[in-house]
């Protein structure tokens, strides 16, 4: 039996397996996680992953070619894609990622049945419409999933539980794990804690761009500035073609990886630029402190992050036992420097498989079967002031246990309507209203004695709580759906 | 999360879960607002000796709230401090 994960990204792709004994990446003939681009070109089918990046600049501009980057940030949208005149949902375009996952598995790593159904991945803000929206794309690919599991809680399993050693005492550890994942596209910090076997968020926080691709471009400008004032180029004529544009981010974004790794790179491109009849060639040597001046601020911020889930979570660095670096921007020295200095240098693990262990922490979800539950309880709000718990925090969330019927009667039938207040609370602190759904009832007042509502409450293989309620004057049930449950991963 | 300022209560009380019937369920009239209970079952509220049978202190507090007082005609809750 092997279990397969997929790490369904913003900028990278990847999916893993894992028969029981060892876990394997499906990654690229680079060694490297699948860029989540899509290149359409007329009818043809599209093209995905590193083939399509290497691509963007020299196409993008080209009529009869369109590149889609990014589409999970855009999952929930419900616009259409216009690909050539075919209207495309959000969703069909990410299928065409799970195509392209499943579909090199199944050509470059021959030894694995083919990807049938996956555990995915999802970050922790994504809310139930997007976690559906993912669910239909893989659909499409003809990928069921399993389950959704947060991020965190994969990279954590995956680092956890990859290494046999690792698994002692499992069940009596009780950990603050700091899930540091600053990728190409986010950077997600997300506190998560480890106790009796469950893992749960405690605090998080994170932003959108200003991540690897942001660092790339600004690396990029200071080598087109230094090269212009080497060579006397006037800005305001400076033109590169769009092709050699594409060569030169391709060579400043692993000139960046190999300044992780030492202290000079250089990039080296011939016929960078012409003017008049000459030719340029670009040579160019960047030392690590170069770079590191350039994307300060964004570390000071990172940084900032950092003190502020502390500061929410209510906690000492001294209190964190790990801190999991994960994404390749978290591979930046001048943040590894900053992290050991907060958290010491001891707790700090730096992954060597930083990209695809997320991946690799959904296929062990997956081989396992282990499921996501509940860990702040769903509670109706009663006349008498008191609550009456639906689903109990440890609830697991699967559509045959997280499901209940609950008849109530009504209390007061004088305003017309039924209140059903769904709250939720955690650590037994105050009840927070997650939803308030008003059920038309009679309004004679004698028909109280036989007012009865009637409420569905179920929880969805999107781990979205539906609620169908019914009273006397109605035919159909009133139904809302809740989609941020805060949900954790039992594994032990 | 839908956020607001305004204190709602709940009207709902619940009788059964997944069938089951839960203990107590059969006292509805213990639940209903004082006031209210008084519109419902005004014979059972008016008498001071049977609606201490059906009723909680708490409904029959409510209910004494909403009673016109003679002396100042409004719903004063004795706190118009005048006898009648």
């Amino acid at each position: 039996m092997v279990g397969f994960g997929i790490d369904f990204g913003t900028t990278n792709s990847v999916a893993a397996a894992f028969n029981g004994r060892e876990v394997t990446s499906f990654v690229d003939d680079k060694n490297l996680p699948h860029p989540s681009v899509i290149w359409y070109q007329g009818d043809s089918p599209p093209i995905v992953g590193r083939k399509a990046k290497d691509q963007i600049r020299a196409f993008e501009n080209t009529h009869g070619n369109k590149f889609i980057r990014s589409i999970k940030s855009q999952i929930q949208k419900k616009e259409e894609f216009n690909i050539f005149g075919k209207p495309k949902y959000t969703w069909q375009v990410a299928s065409e990622i799970f195509r392209f996952l499943k579909e090199d598995a199944e050509k470059r790593y021959r030894n694995f049945p083919v990807i049938k159904e996956a555990v995915v991945t999802v970050p922790l803000y994504f809310n139930g419409r997007q976690r559906r929206a993912i669910r239909t794309a893989a659909e499409i690919a003809e990928i069921t999933i399993k389950t959704f599991i947060h991020e965190p809680f994969a990279a954590v399993v995956g680092y956890l539980l990859a290494d046999q050693n690792r698994w002692d005492n499992l069940k009596q550890r009780r950990e603050n794990i700091l899930v540091f994942d600053w990728g190409g596209g986010t950077l997600d910090i997300t506190l998560v804690k480890l106790d009796s076997g469950c893992l749960y968020e405690v605090s998080t926080a994170g932003v959108n761009g200003k991540s690897g691709d942001y660092f790339d471009g600004i690396l990029m400008n200071y080598v087109i500035d230094k090269f212009q004032k080497e060579k006397g180029i006037n800005s305001e004529a400076f033109r590169i073609e769009l092709g050699i544009e594409s060569l030169l981010l391709n060579e400043v974004e692993f000139s960046k990886i190999d300044l992780s790794l030492k202290h000079n790179s250089s990039i080296e491109l011939s016929d960078f630029y012409s003017d008049n009849q000459r030719s340029y060639n670009l040579f160019q040597d960047i030392n690590r402190s170069q770079f590191e001046s350039l994307i300060q601020l964004q570390i000071q911020d990172a940084m900032g992050f950092v003190d502020k889930i502390l500061h929410d979570a209510r906690l000492q660095a001294s209190q964190i036992n790990q801190v999991l670096l994960i994404g390749g921007t978290s591979r930046i020295p001048l943040l590894i420097n900053e992290i050991h200095e907060t958290f010491g240098r001891t707790k700090v693990i730096e992954l060597p498989n930083a990209d695809t262990v997320i991946a690799e922490g959904a296929a062990i979800i997956s081989y396992y079967n282990w499921q996501p539950y509940l860990v702040q309880p769903i509670d109706i709000q009663l006349a008498d002031q008191s609550h009456y718990t639906v689903f109990d925090s440890g609830t697991i969330l699967k559509p045959d246990t997280a499901k209940k019927e609950v008849v109530f009667f009504c209390t007061d039938n004088r305003e017309g309507e039924a209140r059903l207040i769904i709250t939720t609370n955690f650590d037994n602190r105050e009840h927070q209203v997650k939803e308030i759904i008003n059920v038309p009832v009679s309004e004679v007042l004698q028909d109280i004695y036989k007012e009865r509502i009637v409420a569905d409450f179920r929880v969805d293989r999107d781990v979205i709580l539906q609620v169908r309620a019914k009273g006397s004057v109605k035919d159909k049930p009133i139904y809302t759906e809740i989609h941020d449950l805060c949900y954790g991963l039992r594994f032990a | 999360m839908k956020k607001s300022n305004l204190k709602l209560q709940s009207n709902l009380m619940v009788e059964s879960i997944d069938g089951v019937e839960v203990k107590n369920y059969k006292y509805q009239i213990r639940y209903f607002p004082g006031d209210f209970a008084a519109l419902i079952e005004p014979t059972r509220m008016k008498d001071v000796r049977i609606r201490e049978m059906y009723f909680t202190s708490q409904q029959i507090i409510e209910y004494q709230q909403t009673i016109v007082c003679c002396i100042c005609k409004k719903p004063c809750a004795g706190t118009c401090q005048r006898r009648c």
